[in-house]
């Protein structure tokens, strides 16, 4: 199922005659496309934890999106060079929802993933001289690397994110696990059953009671 | 062809990473538990990258020879005498020059330049060598004593075998040894995993020492030789 079969899933539920009566009608969108995403990033951070209870990050594949030419850029002023990440990735630990980094054609080549402030740590230890791999380090929105081989310098990057539903387009398909699908759906119906009721009477305040 | 006698650190990362089923996200710590694995084992247990030779031209004026920066500790040295090492003696009473004078070292208690008595020793056995030395680990350096009857020394040495200036390379038996010490090490400090794991993992790695130092035993007809050269042909009576 694509993310816009979702999204219009939920909207002819809430718009159908088997809809609560108190929800019924009354949704936006754009609201349900945020309490989707919410719910999915959810389901993402359960997979993570199954992934590692059963040491199976395989399970992490089908929520992974590819971005090809990732520009490598320079900071000047601090000598080292970054990529922007092309999406902002799901917060996991470790670090996980930046799944890849590595040179577009050589991916058994892919860059180390380090802390960013460990920098001392693996410059008095030999591991990153005595084998001379790339690695990179995350700031915000950036990643910074580490004894950057210059042969990558100038050419684009392949990055794989684990990225929120909001990156994604309509007409991509959206993999949940078969047991989190309903849930999703229930949730978020009980969520919008949760929301406080609206005033009736328009008096230019607030609308919620 | 088989799959090659020799691996990188890199094979003994994935090696790792395809036993503990494992993604990449802690790769670097992993990496360098393999490295300090090469380190200690080669150290300590194993002949995993063989001995370093290095030659020296003896400065006749110091007697002293630096050195290399990578120098855990020597097995040998000595000079070349028809295509074989001879050694020199190991003499712990060769003073260490603590004082330098236009940059060379000079000792502040030169005393006599009696030669060694080596020859007043007729009749004894093997172990004298004409050159006598002493390793002066602190300054890292080598000083030399006796007639120099060749200019040049040779000493073997190991290191931690792990190369900072090309490929390190490891003998494919030793990779259990290796990747069984970052196993176990990488879960010895850990105070969450419980102490049976830690002796457990600790118990695998010893096994693997054991069976990768069986490796570096003589082969048979190397032992049967080291017995033959026992026998003697002589007449029966």
């Amino acid at each position: 199922m694509n993310k816009r079969e979702y999204i219009a899933l939920l909207i002819d539920y809430f718009s159908g005659g088997a809809c609560p009566a108190d929800l019924r009608g009354r949704y936006d969108e754009r609201v349900m496309e945020r309490y989707f995403e919410m719910f999915y990033t959810d389901v993402i951070y359960n997979v993570h934890r199954n992934a590692v209870t059963y040491s199976d990050y395989s399970q992490f594949d089908a929520y992974a999106k590819s971005y090809e030419d990732v520009a490598i850029l320079k900071n000047e002023s601090r000598n080292e060079y970054y990529s922007v990440l092309p999406a902002t990735p799901i917060e996991l630990p470790k670090n996980r929802g930046i799944r890849q980094v590595s040179p577009m054609q050589s991916q058994e080549y892919k860059f180390f993933p380090a802390k960013n402030n460990d920098a001392d740590v693996r410059g008095a230890l030999e591991g990153q001289s005595a084998v001379g791999y790339t690695s990179y380090y995350r700031e915000g929105g950036k990643v910074f690397y580490r004894r950057l081989n210059p042969i990558y310098i100038g050419k684009g990057l392949l990055f794989k994110l684990i990225v929120p539903l909001s990156e994604f387009e309509d007409t991509d398909n959206i993999g949940i696990p078969g047991i989190n699908a309903s849930q999703i759906f229930m949730a978020i119906v009980e969520i919008m059953r949760g929301r406080p009721a609206e005033k009736k009477s328009n008096n230019d305040s607030s609308k919620q009671v | 062809m088989d799959s090659p006698g020799v691996v990188n650190l890199r094979y003994c990362l994935a090696s790792l990473k395809n036993k503990l089923n494992v993604d990449s996200a802690d790769d670097e710590r992993y990496l360098q538990l393999i490295i300090d694995g090469v380190s200690e084992l080669n150290m300590f247990h194993l002949d995993i990258s063989g001995v370093q030779t290095v030659v020296y031209d003896i400065n006749t004026t110091t007697n002293i020879v630096e050195l290399p920066k990578d120098f855990i500790d020597y097995t040998r040295i000595g000079f070349v005498v028809n295509g074989q090492i001879q050694n020199f003696t190991v003499n712990p009473n060769i003073s260490i020059p603590i004082t330098q004078e236009c940059g060379l070292d000079t000792n502040p208690f030169p005393g006599t330049s009696l030669p060694i008595p080596t020859y007043q020793h007729f009749g004894k056995g093997g172990g004298y060598s004409p050159l006598n030395y002493r390793v002066d680990k602190r300054k890292r350096r080598i000083i030399i004593v006796g007639a120099a009857t060749n200019d040049q020394m040779v000493m073997e040495y190991f290191s931690t075998g792990i190369s900072m200036t090309s490929e390190t390379l490891i003998p494919r038996q030793y990779v259990p040894a290796v990747v069984a010490y970052a196993i176990w090490q990488s879960i010895e400090y850990d105070p969450r995993v419980p102490m049976n794991d830690k002796q457990r993992k600790a118990q695998i790695y010893k096994q693997e020492v054991q069976r990768a130092s069986m490796s570096e035993m003589p082969s048979l007809d190397e032992m049967m030789m080291a017995i033959y050269q026992g026998y003697g042909g002589s007449i029966h009576r």
